[in-house]
């Protein structure tokens, strides 16, 4: 007796016969299932989709590693940046198509290769940034102060329209009203220009890259 | 020169075959490195005159050309160099301390 199974399915019996071992499916409990089996037309249909959708995604990672790539170069001295960029996406593209790495494979390379750059560049970054100085303590207590100052014309300026657009109260009101408003603009405008100073002072300011 | 261990492979892979150019990808693979290492350093060899680059001339229809790398003979110079001392470096380095048994003379 000749064991006439199925390469692929074990427990595949031997009473199938040759046609029905290339259309027939059993399952481990013994449940058969007909595959039908692709027309050629179809067949050539389904390996184009399959082809299309290949190039779609290997068409996705390049973009998206494209994109990296760009993030990357923005970082790098301009005059160095359009070739390194026509470089790691020249190099991209080759890792993408890369004939003799499966696919799945190539594509995880080539975006692990732009994500690396970008690591790179944003890892180098850090150093343009200037330490700030320690602040003295005059400087904080001047702050503190005019913090202090700030807040307290914003919330007498603030009251003031309140108590102006109540019902019953003359015209004087209104012209208060409108100083108050000149007030609390003034003070928004000088609490943002500390808070800006307060910032910088705290977080350092970032260079420009002259380069 | 800042000899660090990626730089080290990397010369390496430059001076297995001195006159072969070799493309990043190639090297990366090559040197176990990743990208963002490689590059800045391959630009670093490349302001120092170390090593040249040259784009794939005759690249085929369809895929974009490739940037080669290749030693230049002051680059091999230096890399003998640098890997010969480290090479003479390295048993100092790893070389075990070695102590008096305990009771023995001095």
């Amino acid at each position: 007796m000749t064991d006439e199974r199925i390469p692929g399915n074990p427990h595949a019996g031997p009473e199938q016969s040759a046609k029905d071992r290339e259309f027939y499916l059993t399952t481990p409990d013994g449940q058969r299932f007909r595959i039908d089996p692709i027309p050629d037309s179809q067949a050539e249909q389904l390996l184009a989709q399959a082809g299309i959708a290949r190039r779609q995604r290997r068409r996705h990672a390049e973009r998206i590693g494209t994109a990296l790539i760009t993030l990357a170069t923005r970082r790098y001295p301009r005059h160095a940046r359009d070739d390194r960029h026509r470089e790691f996406t020249s190099e991209l593209h080759h890792i993408l198509t890369d004939s003799e790495t499966p696919r799945a494979r190539a594509t995880l390379d080539a975006l692990l290769y732009a994500a690396d750059h970008l690591r790179a560049a944003l890892a180098t970054r850090p150093r343009a940034i200037k330490t700030p100085a320690p602040s003295s303590r005059g400087a904080s207590t001047s702050t503190e102060l005019s913090s202090l100052l700030t807040s307290l014309i914003v919330f007498t300026s603030v009251l003031s329209i309140l108590a102006a657009v109540t019902p019953n109260h003359g015209a004087g009101h209104l012209i208060g009203a409108a100083i108050s408003w000149v007030f609390a603009a003034a003070g928004v405008l000088t609490s943002g220009l500390i808070l800006q100073r307060a910032a910088i002072r705290l977080l350092g300011h970032r260079t420009r890259d002259p380069r | 020169m800042n000899f660090t261990g990626p730089l080290e492979r990397v010369l390496r892979v430059f001076l297995d075959d001195i006159t072969a150019h070799r493309y990043g990808y190639d090297l990366m693979k090559a040197a176990k490195l990743q990208s963002g290492t490689l590059y800045p350093m391959l630009a670093r060899l490349q302001d120092q005159g170390l090593v040249t680059s040259e784009w794939e001339a005759d690249a085929q229809p369809g895929r974009p050309p490739r940037k080669y790398y290749k030693l230049t003979g002051e680059g091999a110079r230096i890399a003998r160099t640098e890997l010969a001392q480290a090479g003479l470096d390295a048993p100092r380095t790893v070389r075990p301390t070695t102590r008096p048994a305990h009771g023995s003379a001095r």
